[in-house]
């Protein structure tokens, strides 16, 4: 059986990173949030602890982190699935 | 040799023998064996980061001590994620030709804040089962030449230094918290204070005249990135994990509901952050227009 994934968790960070950045329409989930400057060195730690909170996983912060919170497509599946 | 050179060679001088005279060993010193409550007071009340504001208010005083407990966690942690990524940095300047005469002194430096990190991580895995996260990502794209890199360096070292010594000094001296977290908060302060002593000496002295030696527009970015440095800092006392464990609901709502209290903005811009600012205002590592604007 096919299991039913739900993306209300990371439609959440999509609403805030909307909230963040007024001027873009959209954020389509296989948007790169880094290399497009959505994610910055300075909102990156609100970014996280977001995740955290929402998906109630740690987050570690290591070499590995930026490929796993590049696109929220990543997130859903390495933090809310 | 001018008087402000053999002033600072002798102020050096005098902090590596206090270094050697004052040494105990951290890793023999403390009864691990105490055993404290969440009744206790684990910081001042009066420090925790809800205070001034209304969820203080109405909070009991035992879901304050609780959160007490979580944000003597935090603070200890941060010093141990905190002092690790710094001595990393100054670790990397041993031997640097522009540090020649405290490469001595950062010697004792690293020795005592590694001694520190012992005991901030033991703490916290023993009295709280974890040590938080650091969840700061290293993006900077900055490139100062020699000098500045060390200025910058140093100056983020004296900023968190002088930040975690506040809290230090308050809870060494608070009869309500529990004694053994006054005990190493007391130890804490010692060294540190001898540390600021040092960084304050030595970016007094690599900071001059830097207003002539380098344009407007690099010294912008420099203040730049040292107000983004403290704000980081500070945000990071603010840490939703330790709501969420001391049981409020929602760890990010509380903190961004805090980060926006103008109390809470009042009070590190005013008694808390006054003496860092001043420091780094007056050699002109931070741009008096900048310092001005209220922080975002």
């Amino acid at each position: 059986m096919n299991q039913v994934i739900s993306y209300d968790r990371v439609n959440e960070i999509k609403r805030w990173l909307l909230s963040k950045k007024k001027y873009l329409p959209d954020i389509p989930f296989d948007l790169d949030l880094i290399e497009n400057n959505i994610v910055d060195s300075l909102s990156f730690v609100e970014y996280v602890l977001l995740i955290e909170e929402i998906s109630g996983k740690e987050v570690i912060v290591d070499d590995a982190v930026l490929d796993k919170v590049r696109t929220l497509d990543r997130v859903q599946r390495n933090y809310m699935d | 040799m001018t008087t402000t050179q053999t002033h600072f060679n002798n102020r050096v001088a005098k902090l590596i023998q206090l270094s050697r005279d004052q040494h105990i060993s951290d890793f023999t010193r403390f009864d691990w064996s105490q055993t404290l409550s969440d009744n206790d007071w684990w910081i001042s009340p009066e420090l925790l980061t809800l205070h001034g504001t209304s969820y203080f208010e109405q909070a009991s005083e035992a879901q304050l001590k609780l959160l007490s407990k979580w944000e003597c966690i935090n603070l200890f942690s941060l010093n141990v994620t905190g002092e690790q990524e710094l001595l990393a940095g100054v670790a990397e300047l041993l031997h640097t030709p522009m540090l020649k005469e405290v490469n001595e002194y950062l010697h004792h430096f690293i020795d005592e804040e590694n001694q520190h990190m012992w005991y901030f991580g033991k703490f916290c895995e023993i009295y709280g089962g974890k040590i938080y996260g650091n969840k700061k990502l290293q993006l900077s794209d900055l490139q100062f030449d020699t000098r500045l890199a060390i200025l910058t360096r140093f100056a983020q070292i004296f900023i968190f230094e002088e930040v975690g010594h506040y809290y230090n000094v308050k809870t060494a001296l608070d009869s309500r918290v529990h004694p053994f977290i006054r005990e190493i908060n007391d130890a804490h302060r010692n060294d540190e204070a001898r540390h600021i002593t040092f960084g304050r000496a030595l970016l007094s002295k690599l900071a001059s005249g830097i207003e002539q030696d380098y344009p407007s527009a690099t010294l912008l970015k420099i203040s730049n990135h040292l107000r983004r440095y403290i704000k980081v800092t500070i945000e990071s006392l603010y840490n939703p994990a330790m709501y969420r464990d001391a049981g409020f609901v929602s760890g990010i709502a509380i903190r961004s509901a805090l980060l926006a209290d103008s109390r809470r903005q009042d009070f590190h811009a005013g008694e808390h952050l006054k003496k860092i600012i001043s420091l780094l205002l007056d050699i002109h590592l931070l741009q008096p227009e900048i310092a001005s604007e209220p922080s975002n």
